[in-house]
């Protein structure tokens, strides 16, 4: 094949792997443990964390040292079993090259956060130079000398389900974290800590904003790269019955759009949510592709199995509130929850059968199943008409033919 | 080594059969070659396997630019380093290889500093993709069924 050709000539040779690792920021390197197995095992390894280390203190413009770890009387996770809380403390210290190229110690920052039922999930700030900072961190230290390396370098805002050693709960909160807080702040971000070094590594500093950028732009552009199989994926209803080169799922999708967009003024319904919904319905099918009834799927299963997609491709999106609308959109049309969803539903439909019908003016064959099966089934007045009126048209041409 | 050479030159071959003369103090900032002329197993031309024309003149052109402005500041040097490995990523990767099987130090350090750099601000799907050659729809499909398969536990 010519894919997989293409594939050994556009990959970084393996054995170069840890010589690129070296370069990056921590931030970037805990994210890229979800990158392979391999990839996870180099950043892993003792060995790496020494000579990036080594590394990170020639770099220019300082270094800033962050990390994410369990302080002391906490357990796994940093997790609090009296209070239900998890802890996360987050410190950073800047150094400068002195003149003697010696490091001199810079401003530092103590952060603590606080994730549990009930609490904000903000930062507090913590004097640096205070005697608490100094007690957590002698905590750090027990704590790390006490901690098996394994359960420390756990890093636990991993935002991939590869990941999964960490419990869902605190996964989730994570993430929740890094999409409402505010970009100034600092970014949860955590090193891996091994073996008998001291309790912090060194990083480069926040990752700036075009950097943020360039990950949000490139996860759009993933996104929209798996949308595109809503475009190539034919609709299958035609295809068992035999229509070749049948409409896309983002053929139906757009018309029922349309269908939106002209339907004309309800009492309380949101025409805009409308098109949302319908462009959003069928969206999961990017990965799932399209189940009908014939496959013998059960709806629960399908639903289930369509709600996994959807949260994969969410994920590829970055999360975020755009995400989190589509989940809703989504959401809504499952359940059939508002009066957009039942209308959307009734459009999905009428966009059927009026396919239906212009698949039998083009291919001179009858399609009773879609017209059957959607008998008595529209919830809504304009769904109602708009479906008589495509029956009628169905009949008289019909009845034409048989005269 | 043949009369019509200098004293200090050695000749390259790349793996399509063009020959380089390079004098021989760059031709051993490659390790592996160094080390063949060091052991004295270099007859009068060394072979490059793995490495063509075009990437060999481009290696040859890096070292001896590093060998000539020793001298100079290190910044220049930094310059022409960075505006030296901004190519593209297919020549990128046949440099990396040429630079990781010749053992050329200097070369493979500003090389994995740019693809650092590339991959900095980057998804982890991003990276499978353009990187490592993974195939968007493999990764989802295979993540899915991952995924359903954990639901399961907590249900």
């Amino acid at each position: 094949m010519e894919e997989s050709t293409e594939e050994t000539k556009n990959s970084i040779p393996q054995d170069i792997i840890f010589q690129v690792l070296k370069e990056l920021p921590a931030k970037s390197l805990l994210r890229f443990r979800c990158v392979s197995k391999l990839w996870c095992s180099i950043v892993d390894s003792p060995l790496f964390i020494n000579s990036h280390r080594g590394r990170s203190h020639t770099r220019q413009g300082g270094i800033t040292i962050l990390m994410l770890a369990q302080p002391y009387p906490y357990g796994p996770d940093g997790f609090a079993p009296n209070s239900n809380e998890y802890k996360v403390v987050n410190i950073c210290q800047k150094y400068r090259k002195g003149l003697n190229g010696d490091k001199e110690t810079g401003a530092s920052q103590c952060k603590i956060l606080t994730l549990g039922l009930g609490t904000g999930s903000m930062w507090r700030d913590i004097d640096s130079d205070s005697d608490d900072c100094l007690a957590i961190l002698e905590d750090l230290c027990t704590a790390m000398a006490a901690a098996k390396p394994s359960s420390l370098s756990s890093s636990s805002q991993c935002s991939l389900p590869l990941n999964r050693c960490v419990p869902d709960r605190f996964h989730r909160t994570l993430l929740n974290l890094a999409f409402f807080n505010d970009p100034l702040t600092p970014r949860l971000v955590s090193v891996s800590a091994s073996g008998n070094f001291s309790p912090v590594s060194s990083v480069d500093g926040f990752e700036s904003g075009s950097a943020t950028q360039a990950s949000s732009s490139s996860s759009a552009i993933d996104f929209l790269t798996l949308c595109h199989r809503l475009k190539t994926t034919k609709r299958k209803g035609w295809i068992n019955h035999g229509i070749k080169g049948p409409e896309s799922i983002a053929d139906h999708m757009y018309r029922m759009a349309l269908m939106a967009l002209i339907a004309g003024d309800l009492p309380g319904v949101n025409r805009e949510r409308c098109i949302k919904i319908a462009i959003v319905h069928d969206i999961a099918e990017a990965i799932v592709g399209d189940i009908t009834p014939s496959d013998g799927v059960p709806k629960a299963v399908k639903s289930r199995l369509e709600q996994a997609a959807l949260n994969e491709m969410c994920e590829v999106l970055g999360g975020g509130l755009r995400a989190e609308e589509i989940k809703e959109l989504w959401a809504e049309y499952e359940n059939n929850s508002s009066i957009e969803a039942n209308l959307v539903k009734d459009f999905d439909k009428v966009e059927m059968i009026l396919q239906a019908l212009e698949y039998e003016m083009e291919h001179g064959k009858v399609l009773d199943e879609f017209f059957l099966s959607t008998t008595g089934k529209f919830q809504t007045e304009i769904g109602k008409s708009w479906a008589a009126e495509i029956n009628s048209r169905r009949n008289s041409r019909l009845a034409n033919r048989l005269n | 080594m043949s009369s019509s050479l200098e004293k200090n030159m050695l000749i390259l071959r790349s793996s399509d059969g063009e020959e380089f003369i390079v004098p021989e103090v760059v031709a051993v900032m490659s390790k592996a070659i160094k080390n063949m002329v060091e052991d004295e197993c270099a007859s009068n031309t060394i072979p490059v396997p793995n490495v063509d024309a075009n990437i060999l003149a481009m290696v040859i052109e890096f070292c001896k630019k590093h060998d000539e402005s020793e001298a100079e500041a290190a910044s220049d040097l930094k310059t022409f380093d960075s505006e030296f490995v901004n190519r593209g990523q297919e020549a990128l990767y046949d440099l990396i290889t040429a630079a990781n099987f010749r053992d050329v130090k200097e070369l493979l350090d500003a090389l994995c500093q740019n693809v650092a750099e590339m991959i900095k601000g980057k998804s982890v799907h991003h990276i499978r993709i353009q990187f490592l050659g993974y195939q968007l729809f493999e990764i989802l499909t295979s993540n899915f069924i991952w995924n359903i398969w954990c639901d399961r536990d907590f249900d």
